[in-house]
């Protein structure tokens, strides 16, 4: 298996990928459910939305917004290619679009999201 | 049916990709749909197969599958390449179908759907009839590729993925609902599955291919799903497909992850651990701070390369831990993959090694343990980081995250006058003043005195209320100043203490001029409404100690009283209850109990400004309790939260940074006062203005005071225009508080400041007074000024440089107890003491204190403390007089019976060598002492009379059992030899000969013989044994135990000519060379000796009769191993049995020969014992020996230096030391480096480094041009251990 094979492999997994944050530390929030990082804004919280929740719809919503994410996160992971990458699955990001995301939220989910996020889950089923 | 569609669909491949992009795609499409459905079948025959057959089955077809996978694998590539350009959509698929453009789709896709439709009867019944159809699925795959996707994957996996089409098929239009629960239940089986593959997967060797194919996969299934949206409306049997579904995955439920993103957590983490199939973590350095910008980059990298179709790169994943400085871990297959990822990226250090994360470590690298941030928000307390607030507490009344910004509210901290000067515009020329305004509410009163323009009640729009406009900038409101700040500056604060409440809610200045009752009675009103709205805010976590006593503040329990039990980990406290009719101990809910302090109880602060005062309860109320202050002897408020029970009294503080109580401090403000009283962060000080009656004392923050005032000599005029000095004594005769007396303790420009005699309580009795309107006591003025002038001499003549740099108190006070005893120990509680002439010219020895072990000579004394010019330092120093010990009865200097023993002149034997130290002893080789003999002794300063230090050069001509074994292990000069020289000195002072003690002397009768002592023109010499060397000249070779002594006219004695290596004396000052200097013999030619110098390490030439030879342990080494030539020491050990016997034995000589040699060489002796040397004997010679006996002698000899042998072997050895004992082993069988390696270790020894690496060199270089390959070898090894150790150990 050459390498190139597996290059175009993940070009057609990056292809949906989530924008990472522009701003490397400041303004970033994270996504309650899929812990996508994101700036609030600029990239895109605002402008597009969580891409793995789009259920939040957040995108031209700033409460939507700054209800459905937290800046109190720690720590990041870039998922470049969720499919193969052990850190995606041991976080359970493996079905996620690639992109960057918090490694743990530090906040409490407020309770109507999390109501919303088990809303979609009995949906989903 | 399906078999021919799919047929058809293999064959066009090849053709469409000449089509343009459009039929490609398409073209593709159709083959895919074509696919699903072969794919069914084929599942179907695996459903049989793996019901029927089993496993072997199953086995052999996993081996087909993988030959067939090779053949379509190019297939599958251009499939892949492809890929990317192809709708996702279920809108694309749905337009394909409508599309009739290509010919083989619209049939492709109806008899697909109608496939799939008898696939889902299939599946039901294949199920319940368990039909088999290998043959046809084995056909199937050598023609269809969508076969050979799933190929790979065991039977399992095939028929999941059928399920999952079904489940698909069985939704409509992508609407959630039960259809999607079957996907989701699809998805599941998917995780297990895919577990389950990576397990059984472990041998195979198929590791990427593989994983592409299940990547592949997944991704067909999402086009899958979409696809057959449209057919899954056509779906009949939805409700039987279910069951049959729940039937089957019904055991797979309970660990369904629901989720398609990270939420569901019920698969068990456990078994996502990663495995080595798993990509591998790198531990990457970038540059600390840029550890996140670093993982963002890496995304935006591969997005980036995505669009600009330059490929992606191979890394799966890159994550930062926040706690981890200046790495981040980025996941890939291959360290080169990660490489190439990084390759151009900022911050990252490329020259760095990258490191592999074991598997272990692999969960830990990419957890954050959860720690709850409590964030910033409304009603929150906060601190300022910086700027003119910094530290200030703040209320949040707004925050936004969008912006980041929050705004607070704050006391503010305006320079009025600067923004004055601004409105004006004369704000140019003038800085900010450099002072932090004090912090005060806004009043408009402040805005009128500067004139400042006010805009009153404009409506903000964010805070949603109005506010006044200070200059049009500051916004304000009920006086608090009203900032937006970004949430970085500013910091969530722990429960503010009440103080500081108190100070925000009425401004800083109120609390200070709270002195009306008025004042203080508001602020106590507001303290209650402070309180509660800090329960609101971030509560500091309350901390209960068993005993504490506790209210109950909420719940049914209100009011009840107890005391704490045990604190539990809950969050609840165990109490006993205080209460009739509750006998038992109850568990109560921390947040709902308070502390409770009954009035009277004594308490101590444990947070806030009076942290660590200690007073009794005086009030309480509520949450706030009042307590009255054992030091100030003032009530303060405090929360109770913030007291502890507490018997005792505090210290009082007496310090605030370098400024001291009763110092006179000059502030910033260029005032002048004196310190009153110190507090936690603030100095009380009595200013100049103060008079007797009406103190004007000021707080001072530490920041303000500019500097100490050392006023000692500075004196004023009173009202008689007699001069008051520091410590005098006057009464005010004038003004108010006329007819105090006070003791001056501090005069600054005609202000005393003096402590009062009497019961005047406040600040200690202090008060400040004007000089003129005092008068110094009559009497003690005339009396006491003579003394005073006499101590002020004094004090202005130190007696050392040391007096005028003395800060300490007790130096400070020094002149008051010198200028009147009596009058200045009422003074501050100072030691009290007369003059003791008695003592001054004395010198005494420290026996306590700082300077406990100094000597010195008194200069001062009182009757408590004596000043002591110190002898070791030059210092003068102040010493309490029962610290001192008196070397006899004090006599005075120059007494005949016990003159202090180091002023004693040094005895006559010393005197020749008065300037050699002790020191010099230590810092030379053995080489030296040994050679001449040449020992200083040693001055002992004890007290106790003088011991000149024994002889400690190693004293070859004694063996060391002549000498006894008892001793501490020096011999001194051979005890057994009765003409020997009065030990005390050195054996060859005042000679000057050339028969040096030790020297090597030839008897006319041919044998040689070491000196040990000269005795009126007689020599004492040790007969040795001699030997005769390949060149003919014969030497001597050891001293023996039995050698006997001779005492031989100097007359008929030569010196023994030193050959080659030999160690010489120099015992003829020559021109360069003095006497005394040793030196090794590089080589004698005619007479001539060339010699390099040990302490130069320059060459020299010297006659050779100017030079004597002397024994050395390397050369004796050399030279022979058959007796002990040279031993003495080393024998710490009393039990030691004397070890000639021992050394009789050939091999055992050896052994603690050169062992002896070893450990003499470098001065730092390894002892060793009998039974450490007993394993070390040698069945052979040495000379005999072959090199691997040597070896394994020499392994257990170097048992002797290791911390394994036995205590007494272990003497402090060095790396060195040991090594040179290994080495030395090593190379006595080819003796020539010996002395090589010797003075290598030598010199390392003794911290000569740069030698001892040029010795390794030659050593090297030496072993390059050796002839034989094992020598080569042998001191290229010893060279490279002793550089070693010279890098690393040293």
């Amino acid at each position: 298996m050459s390498a190139a094979k597996v290059d175009t492999k993940v070009i057609s997994v990056i292809k949906s990928a989530a924008d990472p944050p522009l701003e490397f530390v400041k303004h970033t929030r994270a996504c309650f459910r899929c812990k996508l990082v994101k700036t609030f804004e600029q990239a895109r919280f605002f402008e597009k939305g969580c891409d793995n929740c789009a259920f939040f719809q957040m995108n031209d919503d700033r409460d939507r917004v700054a209800e459905c994410t937290t800046p109190a996160y720690s720590g990041i992971v870039s998922v470049l290619d969720p499919k193969s990458s052990w850190c995606a699955k041991w976080m359970r990001l493996n079905k996620a679009v690639p992109g960057c995301y918090a490694l743990e939220i530090n906040d409490d989910v407020p309770d109507g999201i999390a109501g919303e996020i088990e809303e979609h889950m009995e949906r989903g089923r | 049916m399906s078999d021919a569609e799919a047929e058809t669909a293999a064959e066009e491949k090849p053709r469409v990709k000449e089509d343009d992009a459009e039929e490609k795609k398409k073209s593709e499409e159709a083959g895919e749909s074509g696919g699903e459905s072969g794919d069914d079948d084929d599942d179907d025959a695996n459903v049989g197969s793996e019901d029927e057959s089993g496993s072997d089955d199953d086995a052999s077809d996993d081996d087909e599958d993988d030959d067939e996978e090779e053949e379509e694998e190019d297939e599958d590539e251009e499939d892949e390449d492809e890929k990317p350009a192809k709708p996702k959509k279920p809108a694309a698929a749905s337009d394909d179908d409508e599309d009739g453009e290509v010919k083989a789709e619209p049939a492709g896709d109806d008899d697909g759907d109608g496939s799939d439709d008898g696939e889902i009867m299939t599946a039901a019944k294949a199920k319940a009839q368990k039909a088999a159809k290998k043959k046809e699925k084995e056909k199937k795959r050598s023609r269809n590729q969508f076969v050979d996707d799933v190929a790979d994957d065991d039977d399992d996996d095939g028929a999941r993925k059928r399920k999952k089409k079904k489940g698909k098929k069985s939704g409509k239009d992508g609407r959630p609902g039960g259809n999607m629960f079957i996907d989701d239940m699809a998805d599941v089986e998917d995780d297990d599955e895919e577990e389950d593959d990576e397990g059984d997967d472990i041998d195979e060797d198929l590791g990427e291919e593989e994983r592409e194919a299940v990547m592949r996969e997944a991704e067909q299934r999402v086009h899958a799903r979409y696809e057959n949206l449209e057919r899954m409306e056509r779906m009949e049997n939805e409700e039987e497909l279910e069951a049959a579904l729940k039937e089957r995955y019904a055991a797979h439920r309970a660990a369904a992850d629901y989720g398609d993103v990270g939420i569901g957590t019920e698969v068990d983490q456990q078994a996502l651990h990663p495995t080595v199939r798993d990509p591998k973590l790198w531990l990457v350095t970038v540059k600390q701070g840029k550890e996140r910008e670093v993982v963002v980059c890496l995304m935006q990298k591969a997005i980036n390369l995505h669009r600009s179709g330059k490929g992606a790169m191979a890394i799966k994943s890159a994550v930062v831990q926040d706690h981890l400085k200046s790495y981040v871990y980025v996941e890939a297959e291959r360290e080169d993959h990660v490489k190439k990822a990084l390759a151009g990226l900022r911050h990252v250090y490329h020259s760095k090694p990258i490191k592999l994360v074991p598997i272990a470590e692999m969960v830990e690298s990419v957890t954050v343990t959860k720690k709850k941030v409590s964030n910033i928000k409304m009603g929150s307390w906060v601190r300022m980081r910086g700027g003119a607030y910094k530290g200030d507490l703040a209320k949040i009344v707004d925050v936004n995250f969008a912006d980041n910004q929050c705004t607070v509210k704050l006391v503010p901290r305006f320079d009025y006058a600067h923004l004055q000067a601004k409105e004006e515009g004369t704000h140019q020329g003038r800085k900010k003043a450099n002072l932090r305004p004090p912090a005060r509410l806004f009043t408009e009163a402040m805005s009128a005195k500067y004139n400042l323009p006010l805009e009153r009640s404009r409506h903000d729009r964010r805070m949603r209320a109005n506010v006044d406009v200070l200059c049009g900038q500051h916004k304000l409101m009920d006086g608090y100043y009203v900032k937006t700040i970004s949430l970085a500056s500013c910091k969530l604060a722990d429960a503010p203490a009440l103080d500081e409440l108190q100070r925000f809610s009425t401004g800083e200045e109120a609390t200070e001029a709270k002195t009306s009752d008025g004042g203080r009675a508001n602020a106590a009103a507001n303290l209650e409404a402070l309180a509660s709205s800090l329960e609101g805010a971030a509560k500091r976590e309350q901390n209960f100690l068993p005993g504490d006593h506790v209210i109950c503040v909420d719940g049914d329990l209100v009011n009840l009283t107890g005391v704490v039990v045990h604190d539990n980990a809950d969050g609840s406290v165990k109490i006993t209850p205080t209460h009739d009719d509750i006998h038992e101990d109850i568990d109560v809910d921390k947040q709902t109990l308070r502390k409770y302090f009954k009035v009277g109880s004594h308490v101590r602060c444990v947070h806030g400004v009076h942290d660590g005062e200690s007073g009794l309860v005086v009030k309480v109320e509520g949450q706030v309790t009042t307590v009255f202050s054992d030091v100030k002897q003032e009530e303060f408020l405090v929360f109770s939260q913030d007291l502890a029970d507490s018997k005792e009294v505090t210290r009082r503080v007496e310090s605030i940074g370098v400024f001291t109580i009763h110092d006179l401090v000059q502030l910033e403000s260029s005032a002048v006062g004196m310190i009153v009283r110190v507090e936690k962060d603030a100095a009380m000080v009595m200013m100049a203005s103060s008079t007797a009656d009406r103190p004007d004392v000021r707080p001072v923050k530490l920041h303000d005071m500019r500097r100490k005032l050392m006023d000692r000599r500075v004196t004023a005029s009173d009202a008689g225009m007699e001069t008051i000095e520091n410590g005098s004594m006057v009464r005010i005769v004038d003004g108010p508080g006329k007819g105090m007396r006070l003791t001056v303790k501090h005069i600054n420009r005609g202000t005393l400041w003096g402590k009062v005699r009497g019961d005047v309580a406040d600040f200690g009795g202090i008060v400040a007074v004007k000089a003129r309107s005092c008068r110094v006591d009559g009497s003690k003025s005339k009396d006491g000024g003579n003394d005073a002038n006499r101590a002020g001499g004094f004090a202005a003549a130190p007696q050392s440089p040391g007096a005028a740099l003395l800060r300490s108190p007790a130096a400070r006070q020094q002149p008051m107890q010198m200028q009147d005893a009596p009058r200045a120990g009422r003074f501050g509680g100072g030691p009290v003491g007369r003059r003791d002439n008695s003592l001054v010219g004395t010198t005494i020895k420290v026996s306590a204190g700082v300077y406990k072990g100094y000597k010195g000579k008194v200069v001062d004394a009182t009757e408590t403390t004596v000043r002591v010019e110190l002898q070791a330092q030059a210092r003068t120093v102040t010493v309490q007089r029962n610290q001192i010990v008196m070397p006899s009865a004090a006599p005075p200097w120059g007494g005949a019976a016990a003159a202090p023993a180091a002023y004693q002149p040094a005895a006559p034997a010393t005197a020749p060598t008065p300037a050699r130290t002790p020191m010099r002893e230590y810092a030379r080789t053995p080489a030296y002492g040994d050679g001449i003999g040449s020992v200083t002794p040693l001055r002992d300063d004890g007290a106790g009379g003088r011991t000149p230090l024994r002889d400690s050069a190693w004293n070859p001509a004694t063996p060391h059992h002549d000498g006894g074994v008892g001793g501490g292990g020096w011999d001194d000069d051979a005890p057994s030899t009765a003409s020997a020289p009065a030990p005390s000195s050195d054996p060859d002072a005042g000679y000057a000969g050339v028969f040096v003690t030790k020297a090597v002397v030839s008897l006319p009768d041919g044998r040689q013989g070491v000196v040990r002592a000269r005795k009126n023109g007689a020599v004492v010499v040790a007969i040795g044994t001699t030997k005769t060397l390949p060149n003919g000249v014969v030497t001597l070779d050891a001293l023996t135990s039995a050698s006997a002594m001779e005492t031989v006219p100097e007359s008929v004695l030569t010196l023994a000519p030193a050959q080659k290596k030999d160690n010489v004396v120099v015992v003829t000052s020559g021109e360069e060379q003095p006497r005394g200097a040793t030196a090794v013999v590089i080589s004698v030619d005619e007479g001539e000796c060339v010699m390099k110098m040990d302490g130069t390490k320059e060459a020299a030439m010297m006659p050779a009769t100017a030079i004597a030879r002397v024994p050395i342990p390397f050369s004796a080494l050399d030279r022979t191993f058959t007796t002990i030539p040279l031993l003495s020491h080393g024998a710490s050990s009393p039990a030691l049995p004397p070890l000639v016997p021992a050394a009789s034995e050939p091999g055992f000589g050896f052994g603690v020969a050169a062992c002896a040699s070893f450990a003499a060489i470098p001065r730092r002796m390894i002892s060793w014992s009998a039974e450490g040397l007993a394993p070390a004997r040698l069945d052979a010679s040495p000379a005999a020996a072959s090199d691997a006996t040597l070896c394994a002698f020499l392994k257990t000899s170097s048992a002797f230096a290791s911390p394994a042998a036995p205590a007494s072997a272990r003497a402090p050895t060095s790396v060195l030391t040991r090594l040179f004992a290994m080495d030395s082993f090593m190379c006595a069988s080819s003796s020539p480096r010996l002395s090589s390696v010797a003075a290598a270790a030598t010199f390392a020894e003794s911290g000569r480094f740069r030698l001892a690496r040029s010795i390794c060199s030659a050593m090297r270089r030496a072993a390059r041009s050796s002839s034989s390959s094992s020598a080569r070898s042998r001191f290229a090894f010893i060279a490279w251990r002793i550089f070693s150790s010279l890098s690393s150990g040293r």
